[in-house]
C-alpha cells in the first residue's frame, strides 16, 4: 500500500508537469489547427529565462517567474504573428508545410538557448525548497506545489472556456471556423487568444519542469516530442484528452520503471500508445473533426 | 488593430534588447561566439599555404557539454601553432563536424571530412558511440584519428589500425570503482543506474564483473534512456533494494545531477560513486550542495605540472572559464600539436605517420608529459585519481596505480 501511494504521487509529479504543456498543446491544436510542436520549445524557453532571471539578474524568484511566462507568451504570441497567420493568408493551410514551419521553429528556439545559455545543465537547487514527509511519501515544496497549482489551473481554464464569453468564443472557432465568423467572432483574435494561453500554459509547465529537473537546451526537442504524443493520445483538439493522456502515459512509465526496468520505459508508452490508436485512431477522447 | 500590432512590436524588441543586454554581461558560460577576454595571439611568422585537419566532436545535444569546451581546447592549441611557426610555415585549419555525440551523425560527419574536406587526420570523436561510428569509415579510408576521451574498452578492438586515443580505457576505471566500493567502503550490495550509451555500458558491465567477482552482490542494475528527466521511480527502487552504495553512469551531467536530486530527495544516504561525467569542475561548483560527498573515478592527470598548469592558465584566460574537463580538454589540445609534429615529420606519408604512432614512446607535447601508445592504439596509463566532491570542488582523495 505505501509503495502504491507512493508510485501515484511518482505519476502525479510529472504526469501534472506535463499535463499543463499538453493542454496547452491541445488548445493551441483545437483552435488553429495548427501542430505547435515548438511548444516544448516555449517550455523550456520558459524554463531558460527563469534560470536567468534568478542566476543571472538574480531577481526575487516570483519577478522570475513573471519573466518566464511572459517570455513564453511573447515568444508563442509572436510565433502565431509571424509564421503560422503569415502562412495562412498567403497559402492555402497545407499540413505540411506548416508541420514544417513549427518544427524549424523548435530548432531555431533550441539553437539560440544553446548558443546564449551554453550546453552545460542549468540547476535550481534552491527552488526546490525542503524535504517533507507526508506519510510514506517524500515530497519536496515544490512538488507539493506541483500537484496544487496543476489541479487549480485546469480547473480555472475550464470553468474560462466553458462559462465565460471569451471562452466560448474560443470553443466555437474550434469547432467550426467559418460559422463563428458568420457569427461574428474574429477567428484571427480568437487564434492569437489560443496562442497566448498556450502559450502560457507553457510557460508554468517550463518553470514547473525547470525547478523540478534541470535544464538542457535539447530538452526542447524531447519536451516537444512527449507533449505531442500525450496531446494525440488524449485526442488532439480535447483539453480533458491533453491531461488524461499525461496522466496515463507517466502511470505506464511509471509503472514499467518499477515492475520491470528502466530501460523499457519509453518502449511501453509507446506500445500503449499504440494500443489505444489502433482501438481508437482518434484518441481517448478526440472526435472526427470537420477538415475546416 | 494597426496600433496594437505597433505596441507588440515595439514591447517585443523593448524586452529582447534587454535581454540580450543583461545576459551577456552576465553570461556564465564561454560559447565559442562571443568575443573572449583575451584574444588569440597574431602571427609572428608569415605563413603561407594551408594545411587542413578535421574535427569531430558534438557542438550541439546534450553531449555538446564536453564537444564545446574540447573544441576549444582545440582552437586554442591551432592558434598557439599559427601564431608561432604553422606547421613548416603553413597555417593549420581545422573543419569541425557536429557529431552529436551519436554513431550514425559521426559517420555521417567522417564522410563529409574525408570525402568533400580530403583531410588526412581527425581529432574525434568525444563519445564512444561516436568514435565507433566513425572507426569504419576512417579505416576504409586511412585517415590517422585520435580521440581525447572515448574511453570505451570496445576501442581497443574495434577502432582498426588508424584509431588512436589519449584517453585510457574504462575497462580499468570500472575495475578500480568496484575494489573501491568492496574494499574501501565495505559495500556488500550495489545498485547499478547507466544510461543506455555505448561509454556507459561498458562500464557497467566492467563494474558488475569486478563487482560480482570481489563477493558483492548488484541488487539493481538498470539502464534508462538518453532524455528521460524523471528518476524518482528508479530513486525509490534503488532505496527499497537498500544498496550499501549507488554506483550512478550517466553519459552527460544533466540526467546524472537528476538521478542524484531523486536519491537525495528520497533521502537516500548511501555513498554515491560516478565514473568522470559527474565530476566535471563546473557541475560541482553550480550543484555544490546536491552534490556533496559524490566519489569520481577518473584517469590521473597531474594539474600541477608545468605543462598542465600552463595549459589550464591559457585557457581560462582566454575563454574565462575554468576548464570543466582538464583531462579530455588537454588531450584534445595536446592531440593537435602530436599531429603538427606527425605531419611535419611525415608530411606526404601517411602510413610512416601511422607507423610512428603506433610505436610512439614518452612524446611530450601540448599538456601532456609522457605520451605511450600501445599496438592497439591505446595510451598507455595505469594511473586513476579517486576524487571526491567537497563544498563544490572535487578534490583528490588518492590515486590507484595498477
Amino acid at each position: 500500500m505505501d509503495i502504491a501511494i507512493q508510485l501515484f504521487v511518482n505519476v502525479l509529479i510529472p504526469g501534472s508537469i506535463f499535463a499543463l504543456g499538453t493542454v496547452g498543446f491541445s488548445l493551441i491544436y483545437a483552435v488553429t489547427r495548427v501542430f505547435h510542436l515548438a511548444q516544448g520549445g516555449v517550455m523550456i524557453a520558459a524554463g531558460y529565462a527563469l534560470f536567468a532571471g534568478v542566476s543571472l539578474l538574480e531577481w526575487p524568484a516570483w519577478a522570475a517567474v513573471l519573466l518566464a511566462l511572459a517570455v513564453a507568451v511573447i515568444l508563442g504570441g509572436f510565433m502565431n504573428a509571424i509564421v503560422y497567420e503569415r502562412m495562412r493568408t498567403r497559402t492555402i493551410v497545407s499540413t505540411a508545410g506548416t508541420l514544417i514551419a513549427t518544427l524549424s521553429l523548435l530548432l531555431i528556439v533550441q539553437n539560440i538557448l544553446l548558443a546564449f545559455f551554453g550546453s552545460a545543465a542549468k540547476t535550481f537547487g534552491k527552488l526546490s525548497g525542503d524535504i517533507h514527509e507526508i506519510g510514506p511519501v517524500l515530497i519536496s515544496t515544490h512538488e507539493i506545489r506541483v500537484l496544487v497549482l496543476t489541479p487549480i489551473i485546469l480547473l480555472a481554464l475550464g470553468l474560462f472556456l466553458w462559462k465565460s464569453r471569451t471562452g466560448k468564443a474560443l470553443r466555437a472557432v474550434a469547432d467550426h471556423e467559418t460559422v463563428a465568423e458568420i457569427v461574428g467572432i474574429s477567428s484571427k483574435k480568437m487564434r492569437a487568444l489560443a496562442f497566448v494561453i498556450g502559450s502560457l500554459l507553457a510557460g508554468i509547465s517550463g518553470v514547473l519542469f525547470a525547478i523540478e529537473y534541470n535544464l538542457e537546451p535539447s530538452m526542447s526537442t524531447m519536451a516537444s516530442v512527449r507533449v505531442f504524443l500525450r496531446a494525440i493520445l488524449g485526442g488532439v483538439g480535447s483539453i480533458g484528452g491533453g491531461a488524461l493522456g499525461s496522466y496515463l502515459t507517466e502511470a505506464v512509465m511509471v509503472l514499467t520503471g518499477w515492475y520491470w526496468n528502466a530501460a523499457w520505459i519509453d518502449f511501453m508508452a509507446f506500445v500503449m500508445i499504440m494500443a489505444v490508436l489502433l482501438i481508437k485512431p482518434v484518441g481517448l477522447f478526440g472526435k472526427k473533426k470537420r477538415s475546416v | 488593430m494597426k496600433n496594437t500590432r505597433f505596441l507588440w512590436w515595439i514591447v517585443a524588441i523593448v524586452l529582447v534588447g534587454v535581454l540580450f543586454y543583461f545576459v551577456s554581461t552576465n553570461k556564465q558560460t564561454a560559447d565559442t561566439n562571443t568575443p573572449e577576454t583575451v584574444l588569440p595571439p597574431t602571427p609572428s611568422v608569415e605563413l603561407e599555404g594551408e594545411v587542413t585537419i578535421g574535427a569531430v566532436v558534438p557542438l550541439t545535444g546534450e553531449g555538446a557539454a564536453y564537444g564545446l569546451p574540447i573544441q576549444q581546447a582545440i582552437m586554442l592549441a591551432v592558434d598557439e601553432i599559427n601564431a608561432s611557426t604553422g606547421i613548416s610555415k603553413q597555417k593549420l585549419i581545422v573543419k569541425y563536424e557536429d557529431g552529436k555525440c551519436e554513431g550514425k551523425e559521426a559517420s555521417t560527419s567522417a564522410q563529409k571530412l574525408v570525402n568533400v574536406d580530403q583531410v588526412q587526420y581527425i581529432l574525434g570523436a568525444v563519445c564512444s558511440g561516436e568514435t565507433l561510428g566513425l572507426a569504419p569509415i576512417i579505416n576504409e579510408n586511412k585517415v590517422i584519428t585520435i580521440s581525447p576521451s572515448a574511453t570505451s574498452p570496445d576501442i581497443t578492438t574495434k577502432g582498426g589500425e588508424y584509431m588512436f586515443r589519449f584517453a585510457p580505457s574504462d575497462a580499468l576505471a570500472g575495475r578500480i570503482a568496484a575494489g573501491y566500493a568492496f574494499d574501501d567502503l565495505g559495500a556488500k550490495t550495489a545498485a547499478v543506474l547507466s544510461e543506455n550509451t555505448d561509454y556507459a555500458q561498458a562500464l557497467r558491465s566492467v563494474f558488475t564483473k569486478a563487482f560480482k567477482d570481489a563477493g558483492g552482490t548488484i541488487v539493481i542494475d538498470e539502464a534508462y534512456n538518453t532524455g528521460i528527466t524523471d528518476f524518482r521511480t528508479q530513486a525509490l527502487k534503488i532505496k527499497n533494494a537498500g544498496a550499501d552504495i549507488v554506483y550512478i553512469l550517466p553519459q552527460t551531467p544533466a540526467p546524472g545531477v537528476a538521478i542524484v536530486k531523486a536519491l537525495r530527495d528520497q533521502k537516500m544516504d548511501a555513498p554515491l560513486l560516478t565514473a568522470e561525467v559527474l565530476i566535471g569542475r563546473d557541475v560541482a561548483k553550480e550543484n555544490a550542495e546536491l552534490m556533496e560527498g559524490v566519489i569520481g573515478f577518473e584517469a590521473f592527470y597531474d594539474e600541477e605540472s608545468d605543462r598542465a598548469s600552463s595549459f589550464l592558465e591559457k585557457y581560462e584566460a582566454r575563454f574565462g572559464e575554468a576548464a570543466p574537463f582538464p583531462l579530455f580538454m588537454a588531450n584534445g589540445y595536446s592531440s593537435v600539436y602530436l599531429v603538427k609534429d606527425l605531419i611535419e615529420a611525415h608530411p606526404d606519408d601517411i602510413e610512416a605517420a601511422k607507423t610512428t604512432l603506433s610505436t610512439l614512446e614518452g612524446w611530450a607535447g601540448g599538456a601532456l608529459g609522457n605520451v605511450t601508445l600501445d599496438e592497439n592504439g591505446d595510451i598507455e596509463w595505469n594511473t586513476y585519481s579517486i576524487r571526491k566532491i567537497t563544498d563544490g570542488k572535487v578534490e583528490q582523495i588518492e590515486t590507484v596505480s595498477l
